[in-house]
């Protein structure tokens, strides 16, 4: 009885919830016609008077809006695309920058390690709005303005993986370590046979969280890129006018589809180096 | 598991090669009997502020949306119609001229660097 009331009292939650996307994906059947006279007012009320419709049920379902996204709008595959890169190249980069770095940080001593990492941790909290300035102005030194770097870079060079890495090859015993030292393992081998094995819910972990994030990037591209073929996906959605409303459901639909399958591929990994984590607090 | 595994690994595979498709099919279809032109907004030093690219030949646009909230865009955006009506290929086309700007469509294969000829500002 218990268990019912909760899933009662439940159900409006997980609704609201789960609202937006049943409210894109529903949408993105609809017919332009409709989708015109449902949201025409918010967009624009000289032409639609009234008030918008958030009708879930449409009255006929169509594939008009994919149709028309897919055929007729190259511009959304261009900047399809340039997510694709932007993501894919900074995940592979973390792959080549961050792993390593996070061993270095967590399995060597050297002089100024603890200052350095605590400066990687102060980058890592820093929000982009303090650094924007700056690093608007390093990449007019670089002369990388307004291309697709202003945004891989940063994220190559980001410092919440490496945070993230850190704690989890520091979590390997040094007996490990040391026995295949003794066994006479170089350390590039141990690096690979040892840390990245150990490591890896924790890598994949970081690769599906940092591929999310940079496929959802808003704030860099506004401000570091102008040509209008060099924004990302991310970008698209909120160009929406009456004139297209109805591809903006599809493209929201289309737009959602990398995230939730890396998110699929990359989830039991993501659990469990979430769970490690909380095993080692 | 690991087949699971691979099948979620392979969609993600599948979608983009699947995206590739449709990349090609719809330029394939856009780029054949669509004016494409480019549009730049040009200061009254000559220097150009902002550029991209809209297909006039049919009233729809590739990038036009995204200058919504750029100066450009909101100029453009009033004077959409008439980017339609006036653009033409291989010829350059002016639009508005309002507080010491310019803006020009000149068509697709010529070069942006072209304008400083000072032929077409000339024009204005």
């Amino acid at each position: 009885m218990k268990k019912r009331i909760i899933t009662i009292l439940m159900v409006p939650v997980v609704f609201a919830i789960c609202f937006p996307v049943i409210f894109i994906v529903v949408n993105a059947f609809v017919s332009p016609e409709q989708l015109s006279e449902r949201f025409g007012p918010v967009i624009n009320p000289n032409l639609y008077p009234g008030y918008a419709v958030a009708a879930f049920i449409p009255e006929g379902v169509g594939t008009e809006s994919y149709k028309e996204l897919l055929l007729y709008q190259p511009g959304f595959f261009v900047l399809f695309w340039n997510s694709v890169k932007i993501c894919f190249s900074v995940v592979l980069g973390q792959l080549i920058i961050a792993v390593p770095a996070a061993w270095g940080f967590a399995r060597y001593d050297f002089r100024g390690r603890r200052i350095l990492f605590a400066l990687y941790i102060l980058l890592m909290l820093m929000p982009f709005q303090v650094l924007m300035l700056s690093e608007y102005i390093l990449f007019n030194k670089m002369g990388i303005l307004d291309t697709l770097l202003t945004m891989i870079l940063p994220g190559i060079f980001s410092t919440f993986p490496v945070f993230i890495l850190y704690n989890f090859f520091r979590d390997i015993p040094d007996s490990v370590i040391e026995a295949a030292r003794l066994d006479g393992a170089s350390e590039l081998i141990i690096f690979f046979s040892i840390g990245v094995p150990y490591g890896f819910s924790g890598i994949a972990a970081v690769m599906v969280l940092q591929f999310i994030e940079y496929w959802n990037l808003v704030e860099q591209p506004m401000i570091f890129i102008d040509s209008p073929d060099k924004m990302p996906l991310s970008l698209y959605l909120p160009s929406v006018n009456l004139d297209n409303i109805c591809i903006s459901f599809a493209a929201a639909v289309i737009t959602m589809i990398p995230s939730y399958l890396v998110f699929r591929a990359g989830q039991d990994k993501l659990e469990s180096g979430i769970a490690a984590s909380a095993v080692r607090r | 598991m690991r087949i699971k595994k691979k099948v979620q690994i392979f969609g993600i595979v599948v979608f983009l090669m699947i995206m590739a498709t449709f990349t090609f099919i719809s330029r394939y279809i856009n780029e054949s009997g669509l004016t494409a032109v480019r549009i730049c907004q040009v200061g009254i030093d000559g220097s150009i502020s902002s550029e991209g690219v809209v297909n006039c030949g049919d009233a729809s646009y590739i990038f036009f949306p995204l200058y919504e909230d750029t100066i450009l865009g909101r100029q453009l955006y009033a004077h959409m119609e008439k980017v339609t009506i006036t653009a033409e290929k291989n010829e350059t086309a002016y639009i508005d001229s309002d507080s010491g700007v310019f803006l020009y469509i000149i068509p697709e294969e010529k070069k942006i660097d072209e304008l400083y000829d000072g032929e077409m500002l000339r024009e204005v």
